[in-house]
């Protein structure tokens, strides 16, 4: 055998062996494995395995307040959707929401109180203890209240209207000139308290019964309501059933909204006051209106003088008006008739979130038109909103009456706490900054991540993110009943975070300051129960429940403690309609001295003049954003896939510009310029939209992309920094210029 | 054989492209349901990775006259001849038989991109980099889908993992078949506009069905002969005519004039 087996045997029996191997499954099971092993590196993520739950919850992102049903692995979220039939949600939640059981792992998290070191053009939190920030918070505090320095203690309330509001405002009641700074909202109710002559209530949009809406640029489609409610609305339901209104959406840009309207009325940027006006002309000279009502209500419609509302709306016939705004007569016409014939009807203001609320004075218009078409104090139109049953424990001094920033003297607030509690808008900074006491101011800003205005806080005090606390929800504010859920947490809070109340309990008890009645607890669950425990003994309205969307009446709840269960396990109390008190007497104009005049100035548009007039600064600057993603504080890391990955949506600081323009300046598609208004100027990325409208450039004010970022706030400075603050209030509209970067 | 063919479904889906906002919930949604990662640092829309992507179209039209729609656009899981199958030199990529869904099988990839090349319709994604999550947030992962690593394609499957978890569902119940009311891909689920319909095209009563015969319903590309079971509607001519041409590319162009 030995003798025999030569070299040539066993080169034979190699190659045979190795031939004879690849018709075996070794090698290919080899390769198998090898591509299975190379799949499953060990730092690749394995997601954790558990027992699945069902919760029902409520979004507590933006005021909307939509129902959320959690599919929860091991105790702890992995996904979020929305709860059919939900009266306030209508069954669906915003690319926001979906993404709010991130937000405790965002990278910008918080975990403990810290103080934002600024030296080195560096802003870098340093941690603090919790006692430390609470003794400095309390000193700035007590050195106002005795005197020893000057300003006041303010708080800014990102989301007004809740029990945590009304123990802010008892807070600052019991200081030495406390201000409670509250954004408006909504449907800029307050322009209408501003005109009434007598108190009616806070008014809703019965949105289900209108007939046609008219928008001054509010984002229907986008963010400005619930979104299922929204598209059912608008969009009409797939189903067929219920009701669709007819929208008129009028904004210089084709928007989201503007493209799925059924009327687009593209208007020169801060004209709306102008339209609103012609508009209103066209009611009165084509007896559209509803004359029996205004006349006996309206109190300076038609006075025999030089400055009533007639003789203003006068001065805007269309063709007046279509020189301003540069919306033809006919147009205008048609939308005027349209009001008229297809009602019930309701016209709204709003304007994009980033660019802030239209002016007073707009705003005062636009309710001037909705008196006119007798929408005020009518189903389908705006009805006022009986408010629900508060916590009866929270008592002490008054509470602070509601200010408005603007109105705040400059350099005058010497501790502001800031709820950043998103209210969905976007407030420029500077506008805050110069309200500031100089170099002796103390800014505490109460949020889960250091991002926003946090950033250019003095302190941070982290508190709960939106999955991790019990909250309340209350109605939002165009909501034309009250409505009430409940926030539960879906996961624990990590240790260093303290909720909003229990901070300010602290810092009440430091100062001595009472916020409730003797005896009755201060822990923040016992106020909702309190106050869920007063909404039963009303016996008003009935609660959705999630688990069979079915609703049950208050009658049939028998105890407070089953009404708390009902809404701990994602439940929905909802008012009762009443019929609405009779309007009262109201001034068209407003009951400011200057109103004629203010409201004359402001139909001539809202761009301000500046040095060198059109021909220096020939583009229209406009801010523009998604309500509720404004910057990065709520924005859930995967929201990457919208605004980084695929361009639907515009990152900070990327412009949209027609073409036309755009290649009139030189300008390339995703190419760099510089935007110079008389404030300062900008480094953007251009984007082409032949929807936008020439002459105008709509610069996006965030997020950041990804989240990630560290970087230094002066790197991440977004166009608000470059709007007007002359004016306190309007910064939607800037003249501006453009360069090729 | 005939009952075999009886007990096939075959899943699809119907966008009416008139109802979509371009909101972007579906693009979240999927991207939630399917563990797919944020973006790192450096990418962009080319290199980023979104099963499901919102698409604006415009008409080409100048200002005020311009049009726009939004067009989502996963993998239009052919039916007949899908390119990404014949290419696959793994395998890796399968047009299942019984639910018409066309499977990337992420364990048998090479990341050659064969397959991205052959797409027509661009729906497929190469993971540039590994997978990663910030600090804690693969606690909030989906346990039912498996991350995908560095060097591989992925694409929209219509939710296999939903597929799976029904299809145990229905097997514990001791049924044959999936019943669509337990089995809804997660961008359809989430669409605050509903615009997104899904079911079973071997079912000729089923709302997808009776919504793929509708005069205004159209594929994209159909010319290439692929037979996408992702079908869309729009009343608005000039969409329909754009579906015709190269939808991906197409943004750009008309944006760009």
């Amino acid at each position: 055998m030995g003798k025999n087996f030569t070299r040539r045997h066993l080169l034979k029996f190699v190659g045979g062996s190795a031939a004879g191997l690849l018709l075996t499954p070794v090698p290919w099971k080899t390769l198998d494995d090898v591509a299975i092993w190379t799949q499953n590196w060990s730092w690749i993520p394995v997601p954790p395995k558990g027992e699945i739950q069902t919760r029902f919850t409520t979004c507590t992102l933006c005021p909307a307040g939509c129902g959320v049903r959690a599919r929860c692995v091991g105790g702890r979220p992995v996904s979020l959707s929305g709860v059919a039939g939900h009266p306030a949600g209508g069954g669906s939640l915003c690319p926001v929401g979906l993404g709010g059981h991130h937000l405790p792992y965002h990278p910008l998290r918080l975990l403990e109180p810290a103080r934002m070191d600024r030296s080195g053009g560096d802003d870098r939190p340093v941690p603090v203890t919790l006692d430390a920030a609470l003794a400095a918070m309390a000193r700035a505090a007590e050195e106002t209240r005795s005197g020893a320095s000057g300003g006041s203690v303010a708080v800014l309330d990102g989301r007004p209207g809740r029990t945590l509001s009304t123990i802010y405002r008892k807070f600052l009641g019991g200081m030495k000139s406390g201000l409670y700074l509250a954004p408006e909202m909504g449907i800029g109710a307050n322009a209408l308290q501003d005109m009434l002559l007598e108190p009616w209530g806070r008014p809703g949009l019965d949105l289900e019964n209108t007939a046609t809406l008219l928008s001054f640029g509010a984002p229907i489609l986008d963010g400005w309501g619930a979104p299922g409610r929204m598209a059912d609305l608008v969009l009409g339901r797939r189903d067929g059933k219920g009701r669709r209104l007819k929208l008129i959406q009028v904004e210089p840009r084709r928007s989201r909204t503007a493209a799925a309207a059924d009327q687009w009325v593209p208007l020169n940027p801060g004209t709306e006051a102008a339209l609103a006006f012609g508009l209103a002309h066209q009611l009165v000279q084509l007896r559209l209106f509803d004359e029996k009502s205004v006349r006996k209500r309206a109190v300076d419609f038609e006075t025999g003088e030089g400055s009533s509302y007639l003789s203003l709306i006068s001065r805007f016939t269309p063709d007046t008006v279509s020189g301003i705004t540069g919306v033809s007569a006919e147009t205008i016409t048609g939308i005027a008739r349209e009001l008229a014939r297809n009602s019930p009807a309701a016209v709204v203001g709003g304007g994009d979130p980033a660019g802030g609320p239209l002016g007073e004075e707009e705003e005062r218009a636009i309710w001037g038109l909705n008196l006119l078409l007798g929408s005020v104090g009518k189903a389908g139109g705006f009805v006022p909103r009986r408010e629900a049953p508060g916590d009866p424990a929270i008592s002490g001094d008054g509470p602070a009456a509601v200010s408005r920033l603007e109105e705040v003297p400059d350099r005058s607030i010497r501790l502001l706490i800031l709820d950043t509690a998103g209210s969905g808008g976007a407030l420029p900074w500077k506008l805050i900054d110069r309200k500031l006491v100089p170099q002796n101011s103390l800014v505490a800003a109460l949020a889960p991540v250091v991002a926003g205005d946090a950033r250019r806080a003095d302190l941070v005090i982290p508190v709960p993110s939106c999955t991790e606390a019990l909250d309340e929800v209350p109605a939002p504010a165009a909501s034309p009943v009250s409505t009430l859920s409940l926030a539960q947490p879906l996961q624990p809070a990590p240790a260093g975070v303290i909720a909003p109340a229990a901070l300010i309990v602290r810092l009440a008890a430091a100062l001595s300051v009472p916020l409730f009645s003797s005896g009755e607890s201060a822990v923040w669950a016992d106020c909702l129960k309190r106050r869920v425990e007063a909404i039963h003994n009303s016996g008003r309205g009935s609660v959705f429940s999630p688990q069979d969307g079915k609703f049950a009446e208050m009658a049939a709840i028998e105890s407070p403690e089953s009404l708390w269960k009902l809404l701990s396990e994602g439940g929905c109390w909802i008012d009762s309609r009443e019929v609405p008190a009779p309007l009262p007497h109201y001034s068209l104009l407003g009951r400011k001295n200057d109103a004629y005049a203010s409201m004359a100035s402001a139909g001539a548009g809202r761009l301000a003049a500046v040095p060198g007039g059109a021909q220096a600064w020939p583009l229209v600057l406009m801010p523009s954003g998604l309500c509720g993603a404004l910057d990065d504080s709520q924005v859930s890391p995967l929201m990457t896939k919208l605004y980084q990955e695929s361009g639907l949506r515009r990152l900070l600081n990327q412009a949209d510009i027609n073409p036309a323009t755009a290649r009139a300046y030189g300008l390339a598609d995703r190419g760099g310029a510089v935007i110079e208004t008389p404030s300062g100027s900008l480094r953007v990325e251009v984007r082409f939209d032949p929807g936008v409208m020439p002459g105008v450039i709509h610069v996006a004010v965030g997020p950041g992309g990804g989240g990630k970022s560290r970087n230094r706030l002066r790197d991440r400075l977004n166009v608000l920094t470059i709007c007007p603050d002359d004016s306190g209030r309007v910064w939607r509209v800037a003249r501006a210029r453009v360069r090729e970067a | 054989m005939e009952n075999e063919k009886k007990s096939r479904q075959r899943f699809a889906m119907v966008i009416d492209v008139d109802r979509c906002t371009g909101c972007g919930a579906c693009m979240m949604a999927c991207a939630v349901e399917n563990n797919v990662p944020p973006a790192r640092p450096e990418a962009g829309d080319r290199t980023g990775i979104t099963w499901l992507r919102v698409y604006r179209m415009d008409n080409g039209n100048t200002f005020p006259e311009s049009e726009s729609v939004f067009l989502p656009v996963s993998c239009q899981q052919c039916d007949e001849h899908p390119p990404c199958v014949s290419v696959c030199p793994q395998n890796a990529v399968e047009l299942d038989p019984k639910t018409g869904i066309v499977g990337q099988i992420a364990e048998r990839c090479l990341g050659c991109r064969y397959c991205m090349t052959a797409c027509p319709y661009h729906a497929r994604y190469f993971n540039w980099g590994d997978p990663e999550w910030p600090k804690g947030m693969e606690q909030a992962l989906n346990p039912g889908v498996a991350p995908r690593m560095r060097g591989v394609v992925e694409k929209c499957n219509f939710c296999h993992g939903r597929l799976h978890a029904a299809e145990e569902r229905a097997a514990a119940a001791g049924k044959a078949g999936v019943e669509m009311e337990a089995y809804v891909p997660a961008c359809a689920e989430s669409c605050p506009a509903n615009a997104i319909s899904f079911g079973d095209l071997s079912d000729p009563d089923s709302s997808v069905s009776v919504l793929a015969r509708d005069a205004d319903t159209f594929r994209l590309l159909p010319r290439l002969g692929t037979s996408p079971k992702v079908y869309y509607r729009s009343k608005k001519r000039w969409v329909r005519e754009l579906a015709q041409k190269e939808a991906v590319k197409e943004e750009r162009k008309t944006v760009n004039g």
